[in-house]
């Protein structure tokens, strides 16, 4: 189980929902009074953990909507093999293939031996920083 | 040379008429607003019994909100009707009633900032609550939840209202009613709506799209395959035109009638003559045609409950 469900309006800066399948990091969250237009509002800004695309979205406060279970990891660069690396867990010593992190300025100081932090999330597995 | 002259004869003081009667006195006046709307009703009555007329009714204003809602509902069962125009509002009245909600009368001493603290928006002297508004998007997003993901992209209005008549419970709606028997209710302009609203906020979580140029195909294969047409016309603005405008590859309407308060003064459709639509093709020339300029919630159901009789 990879995904739980909360309620919009719980939502911060910084945490994560799913839009239309896609995990997203909550840049911003403004809320607005019932009228017309129906119930209370979150106007959300959000970008994407994986495609960067900024989204905008419009919902009902009262919402339940999907946010990813992220499990943070940190393993040891073994191999570089150019589009993927292989690394091993720090804790389980197990050892997997993510892809080349797509920002230039991150995949430059991936090195061998160097410890990286990787996110679980929605099957998919990121290097979102290197630690040493 | 002699010419015949009609009279006109004056309404008799006769209580306890029924309304056809009414109308039909009406018509034997024969001139202004009574004389109109007796020929009108005359050309409705051709309209319901010629089953050859494919029949459109078009509305534009606050028709639902005004209280025409069961007269329209009862035309489209029993048959009389065989496609709707219609703007988004109708649409979302008629949907806010179904859904349990209700329009209210104003109360005389509130004024419009008292109304928008209240949560009440105003149409003329009728309201709406703002909280029939909040189960009003709670239903409209628990339908679009339930859509399958090849009609999430796909849809024309009048198939997506269609889909969505199929669900709703109250006998009463012209929206479910149509969805029974399967009268299609077009609505060109649905996205200026509470409805287009609730579609474009879905729209932010999930994709979702409508084709609104399929309608056109599904409206000109209908309208080529019938051997006459007809329109009923309240009100002017999107919905006449598309109505008019529909029948414009076969030359216009054969039997039109509309109900406007609209000027001509301006030159918009909302206000023009009838017979402007035949240098547009968008009447026959041969066509019978006629418009009273009222309320439609004072002459549609003389109109109607006069034709029906």
């Amino acid at each position: 189980m990879s995904i739980k469900k909360t309620i919009v309006k719980s939502l911060k800066p910084g945490g994560y929902f799913l839009i239309d399948g896609e995990p997203c990091r909550v840049i911003s969250i403004e809320k607005s009074k019932p009228g017309k237009h129906g119930s209370a509002k979150a106007n959300i800004v959000a970008v994407g953990f994986f495609d960067k695309r900024k989204r905008n979205v419009i919902t009902p406060a009262d919402r339940m909507v999907d946010v990813p279970l992220i499990d943070k990891k940190t393993a040891t660069v073994i191999t570089d093999m150019g589009e993927t690396l292989n690394l091993m867990d720090s804790e389980t010593y197990e050892t997997y293939e993510v892809s080349r992190p797509a920002d230039e300025e991150l995949a430059s100081k991936i090195t061998n031996n160097v410890e990286v932090e990787v996110w679980d999330l929605m099957g998919r597995q990121i290097i979102v920083r290197v630690k040493s | 040379m002699v010419t015949v002259m009609e009279r006109v004869n004056h309404i008799p003081v006769k209580t306890n008429m029924s309304v056809d009667e009414l109308v039909q006195a009406m018509l034997k006046a024969g001139v202004l607003g009574a004389g109109r709307l007796g020929r009108a009703a005359g050309i409705v009555r051709r309209m319901f019994e010629d089953s050859e007329y494919f029949t459109l009714l078009s509305m534009s204003g606050p028709m639902v909100p005004g209280g025409l809602r069961a007269l329209i509902c009862h035309l489209v069962d029993i048959g009389h009707i065989d496609a709707i125009v219609t703007s988004g509002a109708n649409i979302v009245h008629d949907l806010l009633e179904a859904y349990g909600g209700a329009h209210y009368r104003v109360p005389t001493e509130k004024n419009d900032q008292e109304l928008r603290e209240a949560g009440m928006g105003r149409i003329a002297d009728l309201f709406v609550h703002e909280k029939d508004f909040e189960v009003f998007e709670k239903q409209i997003y628990g339908f679009l939840d339930g859509l399958p993901k090849d009609k999430m992209t796909t849809l024309s209005s009048s198939e997506f209202l269609k889909e969505l008549g199929m669900t709703l419970t109250d006998d009463k709606s012209i929206i479910r009613q149509a969805a029974i028997k399967g009268v299609p209710i077009f609505s060109p302009g649905l996205m200026d709506s509470m409805l287009g609203f609730h579609m474009y906020t879905y729209s932010t979580t999930k994709e979702f799209t409508m084709d609104f140029v399929k309608d056109l195909r599904i409206l000109g294969s209908i309208i080529k395959e019938s051997k006459k047409t007809a329109a009923i016309m309240l009100g002017g603005g999107l919905t006449k035109h598309f109505t008019m405008g529909s029948t414009i590859l076969r030359g216009g309407l054969d039997l039109a009638v509309q109900i406007t308060l609209d000027r001509p003064e301006a030159g918009s459709l909302s206000g023009a003559p009838l017979k402007e639509g035949v240098s547009w093709q968008k009447v026959q020339t041969d066509a019978n045609y006629e418009t009273v300029i009222g309320d439609a919630t004072i002459v549609f159901p003389l109109l109607i409950l006069g034709a029906l009789s």
